[in-house]
């Protein structure tokens, strides 16, 4: 993200700032920035010499210490004065830690002392400290100006050399402070990643990948520039860092458009734009698998890639707001909170690049703070609007799910009224029908043919029961009481004797309740005379004051195994309908011959 | 002797025409197969003697008609003769002050029941007077199951091992529990503990 704001800044040039030749040092001063006394040389055949360089042309630098990218070799000096009796010994701190190389000399009158060698090119047992900028001892002899000569190679990249003169006290506390803030931010990156990703694979919500990836860019992006990745090598001849750098900012340009669109409906108002943007991101992708190639990487396309890589991702990234502001326009969701912590996170990177480089704000050694700050803006502010979205997404899945729970409710609804229909039909057509008939047949059959009377007797009471069970009453408040009441007689017998006791049941008077009530009782009755063997069958009927009410059913039967039983329709029609009053069902038996209790709550 | 015969069955009406015909001598038989041809025909049942009716006519209410035969012509007796051998139609017929009721398949009592509803009496069949004695029976006061739980409490012993003890879930003691307590109206275990030995212990 800062990256290429950083690159375009450093083309600027201020002209704020007038450069002083000589400093002439004060003891008490702890840090001084050394941009105001720098001298400038460039060399431009690369392979001058430090005896050479010494008797060059050099220009006063005015302004920031900043470089386009290009091959050439930068000198910058500086002549500082110890006006004391006594040698000082300071440090010339360099914080940022992505340079190639960097030589540094020490000239006193005649002698030139090569103080320093470092740099991410050059083996690691040659930095001064791993992580986080470049401390470089130097002694100032007494009364005496000195001369510091460093030399920048940074092939194709852009460079950017803040230094300061500090004392060895300030220069551990900065690196202290640094060190403290860089641990702080590595820990809350991890956490956002990993909340990211996990957040992902629980509520697969392309949301969560893609700030996964986009925060990742921005790592490996803020990783490079405080120096984590130059740890994992003993030196980076071939700046391999670099690729962190560009893949990083490639992430983040590609996934950042892409999360903010899973936030609002970006790409839907813009597709022939989305489309152009991902071609010149794709562009980015390219170059990236060219500069894997380590003699790609050190050549002019370096150069190349990072002018790419910056007017692409820079125009990206300044894209993004505007087409925010056509959704707001639009009134779509998460426009505006999206637009203001955008916003917020491209004010605070300009506060972190563009105002130094301009000058307007005074460089410091903790040049991470800003950068970091802007990492915790960033992360807070969207992994709020990523917990809101999540949110949502959860409550419309609630809803989802009680839609479908409508519908499988609908469904039991039909299916029970299906079958209710089917039943009370079929059972009309017996009693009316058939049973009327045998009624006839019974008058025009003599008395005298007694088996035929016989047989026409049970067969009009076989009817009269079976019609009984088909036909749906019809009831309500005091009368399922006493349809209950005759059904238990129905089905009592000389092998099993059903009892049934009502206490302060109410009148119901909801007569889909009373019916799916009726025929849950008839369904467990049924069931007790098939399959129970029960001796004794217990029907309770139990109302509380509160609209409640329970049944209770008691056998002491054989029991079934419930969890293995087979998918009769008995059993499944009791489910159904104890759903349809939203009731609850429970069921205790086991094949252990203790009974079965079936107790049914509900409320009406 | 006028009598008035409501039956969508012409083939039963048709037969106990017959059986009343051969029986009473002076009957003079009016048949209708609906509520709807009743009232068309203006048919005035004050003038009849009694009236014999199905209660289940297709897509048509009897028991409205019959209400309001009973309360516009209280004197006109009223003979049910229905397929019907249920509880709750006979308690209907009841509580509508119906003077008789027998079933289809009966028809044997028929002469008997018109005889005794023209002297004025009632008359249900005795298959309907057995269904109708359904409503008095009453159920055992406590079942077998939750007179175990109430010994087990009374000694004792807590919900999850009276569970574990009948084989049988926490849930369903607990349930088991609130009826106890509901239907023997005591709120405590104090009580149902007094209860068991005042009840059960002798």
């Amino acid at each position: 993200m800062k990256k290429p704001l950083a690159i375009l800044i450093l083309c600027v040039q201020s002209f704020f700032a007038f450069a002083n030749d000589t400093l002439t040092i004060d003891r008490k001063e702890a840090q001084i920035n050394l941009k105001d006394y720098s001298l400038h040389f460039e060399d431009t055949s690369h392979d001058l010499s430090i005896d050479e360089v010494l008797t060059a042309d050099w220009n006063t630098f005015s302004g920031v210490l900043a470089f386009p990218s290009n091959k050439h070799v930068q000198w910058l000096r500086y002549d500082i004065t110890n006006p004391y009796d006594e040698v000082l010994e300071r440090v010339v701190f360099i914080p940022y830690h992505h340079i190639h190389k960097i030589d540094v000399f020490l000239v006193v009158g005649s002698s030139i002392k090569n103080i320093c060698e470092t740099g991410i090119m050059r083996p690691v047992g040659n930095k001064h400290i791993k992580s986080i900028g470049y401390p470089i001892k130097i002694r100032l002899a007494a009364k005496q100006t000195s001369s510091v000569i460093m030399r920048f190679q940074h092939l194709y990249r852009p460079l950017r050399a803040t230094t300061f003169l500090m004392t060895n006290d300030k220069v551990q506390e900065v690196i202290q402070k640094n060190r403290m803030l860089i641990w702080f931010w590595r820990g809350v990156f991890l956490f956002a990643l990993s909340i990211s990703l996990s957040l992902y694979l629980f509520v697969r919500l392309k949301l969560f990948l893609y700030y996964f990836f986009a925060n990742l860019g921005f790592g490996f992006f803020i990783g490079s520039q405080i120096g984590d990745y130059f740890l994992f090598f003993e030196s980076d001849t071939t700046d391999f860092t670099t690729i962190v750098d560009i893949v990083g900012a490639f992430l983040m340009v590609f996934f950042l458009p892409l999360f903010l669109n899973a936030l609002t409906p970006v790409k839907e108002r813009n597709k022939v734009l989305w489309k152009w943007m991902y071609r010149f991101i794709y562009g980015m992708a390219a170059l990236i698998l060219l500069n894997l190639f380590p003699p790609v990487r050190l050549s002019k396309v370096m150069y190349f890639t990072h002018f790419y890589i910056m007017i692409v991702s820079g125009l990206v990234l300044l894209l993004q707001p505007i087409l925010l502001i056509k959704n707001i326009a639009k009134k779509d969701k998460n426009a505006k909170p999206l637009f203001v912590i955008y916003g917020l996170f491209v004010l605070s990177s300009f506060v972190d690049v563009i105002l130094p480089n301009i000058g307007l704000l005074e460089d410091s050694p903790n040049v991470f703070n800003n950068l970091l700050t802007s990492s915790f803006i960033e992360i807070f502010c969207f992994m709020f609007l990523m917990g809101r979205e999540a949110l949502n997404v959860y409550k419309d899945r609630t809803i989802l799910l009680e839609k479908q729970r409508g519908h499988q409710r609908g469904m039991i609804v039909s299916m029970v009224k299906g079958q209710e229909e089917e039943r009370n039909k079929i059972g009309r057509e017996l009693h009316d029908l058939i049973g009327a008939n045998m009624a006839i047949i019974k008058q025009k059959v003599k008395k005298e043919n007694l088996e035929l009377y016989k047989i026409v007797n049970q067969t009009i009471e076989a009817v009269r029961t079976l019609s009984h069970g088909l036909v749906t009453p019809m009831v309500k408040n005091d009368e399922l009481r006493d349809e209950l009441k005759e059904m238990c007689h129905l089905f009592s017998s000389d092998t099993q004797e059903v009892h049934i006791y009502f206490h302060k049941w109410p009148k119901i008077d909801n007569i889909e309740i009373t019916t799916h009530l009726y025929r849950i009782s008839q369904e467990l009755l049924q069931n007790a005379a098939k399959h129970s063997g029960a001796k004794n069958v217990f029907f309770q009927f139990i109302g509380e004051n509160n609209g409640a009410f329970s049944l209770v059913y008691e056998d002491d039967g054989k029991g079934f195994n419930y969890q293995n039983r087979k998918k009769g329709l008995g059993l499944k029609n009791i489910e159904n309908r104890v759903t349809l009053i939203n009731g609850s069902l429970q069921i205790d038996t086991s094949e252990k011959g203790k009974g079965t209790i079936v107790i049914i709550e509900a409320q009406y | 002797m006028k009598i008035l015969l409501l039956d969508d069955h012409s083939l039963f009406s048709e037969g106990l025409g017959k059986i009343l015909k051969d029986h009473f001598s002076n009957l003079a038989l009016d048949k209708f197969t609906s509520i709807k041809e009743l009232v068309q025909q203006k048919t005035d049942i004050s003038s009849y003697d009694l009236m014999i009716s199905d209660i289940e006519l297709p897509n048509e209410d009897v028991f409205e008609l019959l209400n309001s035969v009973k309360l516009t012509y209280p004197t006109t007796p009223i003979l049910v003769i229905t397929m019907h051998n249920k509880l709750s139609v006979i308690k209907k017929c009841k509580a509508l002050h119906i003077e008789g009721y027998i079933l289809k398949d009966d028809h044997d009592l028929i002469i008997i029941a018109v005889e005794q509803l023209l002297l004025g009496k009632e008359f249900y069949s005795k298959k309907a007077k057995e269904t109708l004695n359904i409503i008095n029976k009453g159920g055992k006061f406590l079942t077998p199951k939750e007179e175990q739980i109430v010994a087990l409490i009374a000694n004792g012993i807590n919900n999850k091992e009276i569970a574990k003890k009948l084989f049988i879930s926490y849930n369903t003691v607990k349930t088991h529990r609130k009826n106890i307590g509901k239907k023997l109206e005591l709120s405590t275990t104090g009580e149902l503990i007094r209860y068991y030995f005042d009840n059960y212990v002798q």
